[in-house]
């Protein structure tokens, strides 16, 4: 199942954090750089879909 | 008995009676009916009439009865006016006795009790006056139960999925949510359609929100702008509440900006537009493209501070290794080793040092516990003080000796003047028998032997005779 753009966003974060952290060895960095990039192409790709899509419930349900 | 309700006037009827000479008698049936078909013109058919009301009564039945009056130039004009059950139940206020409204209805003749009265359907106070002292009421019921406070206010979520939306399905409201959610992010709007005005608008507009606050993340609740009466359902209690229980963070998009309805009051968020609250709504495609180009950014920095310091901490390493570096070090460490040395050896000396004084300060004050070297010093003193003890002893024993010898020569001449001697001296002597002392004449009788003791000898003795005459 796919991710929800706040779910994408928040495993950024917390991607972020862990890179901040001074004990991040260098492997780990790399590692987590390479999962951040795919997570930010992931969301820019989610934005560019500019589609809405609009439902209309019925009065009797 | 047959009722006539309805009498059909042929055109021919008519011809007879207009023939006749004189005023035309008529059944009260026709007459009655024709009162009927006068009152069913069109200009007295669905039509508003603005009045005061007074004689209200309500009946147990739930169809309320009531008058509309209004004075002219002091001269007063009345109305009979009813309202079924089934229209009472949409009234979205109390009417009541003296209070001003536009009734909506129909004039209609009972022809059973020959009168005639206005149907009503719809009925609003019609006093701005009325309606905001009802608005007042409810605002402050509201209030006491807390609809309003602050700490309700919920915060709507950042990215949601769902937005829900209740307004007219047909109106501007959801094309300008459309339009700025999809220029902003993708998300789905799921549309609750609910009329926005009329006399159930607050029934349909509190229904259209239950009905969709289960599948959405947040809500949105418009209407464009209108006038005063057509938000009024916005700040009926029904859809007050509604927002209130509403499970997601509701936003308020009702009117223009300065309308401020009750449902305002209550939303978690109160937008000035639709579009505003379709802001409110969902973050905006430009920031979050910005927003993660600096996160972006941010990672490959920190990427390249980490490779950075992962050079310098190999640096670091290169040089600590380096040979100089190391001689250096073992230079420190062999300074460092004598030096420690150095403080043993110090350290030992001065402990032993320490147990020797400590020792002597132990043996000194053990001396000073020494029981020979007490007895030693205190001997001469004890001795000398035996000694006079000794002599005063024995001079108080010598003069006590010599009292004591004066007492018993004193004590010997006194014996000595009393003692029998003496008595013997005097020529008294002793009379024995058989051993015993006679201290009477009693036990004597002639023939008897007795003794006679005196100082120098004694002498034995034969009574001859016993006198018992005291008086010798």
């Amino acid at each position: 199942m796919t991710k929800k753009y706040e779910e994408l966003i928040g495993d950024l974060k917390e991607i972020i954090k862990k890179m901040e952290e001074s004990t991040t060895s260098l492997d780990e960095m790399i590692n987590l750089y390479e999962q951040g990039m795919v997570l930010v192409k992931q969301c820019e790709d989610r934005l560019a879909e500019a589609e809405v899509k609009i439902t209309e419930l019925g009065r009797e349900s | 008995m047959k009722i006539i309700n309805q009498v059909i006037m042929d055109q021919a009827t008519l011809d007879k009676w207009n023939k006749k000479d004189g005023p035309v008698t008529l059944r009260v049936s026709e007459v009655s009916s024709m009162i009927t078909s006068l009152f069913e013109d069109t200009a007295l058919q669905n039509i508003w009439i603005t009045g005061e009301i007074t004689n209200f009564k309500k009946h147990s039945s739930g169809h309320l009865y009531f008058s509309l009056s209004e004075q002219v130039n002091g001269k007063e004009s009345l109305i009979s006016c009813s309202i079924w059950r089934n229209a009472a139940r949409y009234l979205d206020f109390t009417p009541d006795d003296g209070m001003e409204v536009r009734a909506y209805g129909s004039v209609s003749h009972y022809e059973p009790g020959g009168r005639y009265s206005f149907q009503v359907t719809q009925m609003r106070p019609s006093g701005a006056g009325e309606r905001a002292l009802m608005i007042e009421g409810w605002r402050r019921e509201m209030a006491a139960k807390g609809w309003f406070s602050p700490e309700r206010k919920r915060t709507p979520p950042r990215y949601p999925v769902r937005i829900g939306v209740v307004t007219s399905s047909t109106g501007a409201v959801i094309h300008d949510i459309k339009k700025v959610v999809s220029g902003r992010f993708s998300a789905e709007i799921i549309l609750s359609p609910a009329m926005v005005q009329g006399i159930q608008a607050h029934e349909d507009i509190a229904r259209a929100i239950v009905r969709v606050q289960n599948l959405v993340d947040v809500l949105i609740v418009g209407r464009g702008g209108g006038s005063y009466e057509d938000l009024f359902a916005f700040n009926h209690p029904l859809v007050v509440e509604a927002i209130v229980n509403c499970p997601v963070p509701v936003i308020s998009a009702i009117g223009h900006e300065v309308d401020i309805t009750l449902a305002d009051l209550a939303a978690d968020i109160s937008a000035s537009t639709p579009s505003h609250a379709a802001e409110q709504c969902v973050p905006d495609r430009k920031s979050e493209l910005d927003a993660l180009m600096h996160i972006r950014k941010n990672m490959f920095q920190q990427l390249v501070n980490r490779i950075e310091s992962a050079e310098e901490d190999i640096n670091s390493i290169r040089e600590r290794l380096s040979a100089p570096r190391l001689l250096r070090e073992v230079r420190v460490r062999q300074e460092g080793l004598a030096d420690m040395t150095d403080r043993l050896t110090r350290g030992a000396l001065s402990l032993k040092d320490k147990a020797h004084s400590r020792l002597s300060e132990l043996h000194g004050r053990i001396e000073g516990k020494n029981p020979m070297i007490f007895i030693r010093r205190e001997l001469p003193g004890q001795r000398a003080f035996l000694g006079e003890i000794k002599g005063r002893l024995s001079c108080a024993v010598m003069v006590s000796l010599r009292e004591k010898q004066s007492e018993i020569d004193s004590l010997s001449a006194t014996l000595k003047a009393r003692g029998p001697e003496a008595l013997f001296k005097a020529g008294y002597c002793m009379v024995l028998s058989s051993g015993n002392i006679v201290r009477s004449c009693t036990g004597l009788a002639p023939g008897k032997t007795v003794t006679l003791l005196f100082m120098d000898g004694a002498a034995d003795a034969t009574i001859t005779k016993v006198n018992h005459d005291k008086k010798i």
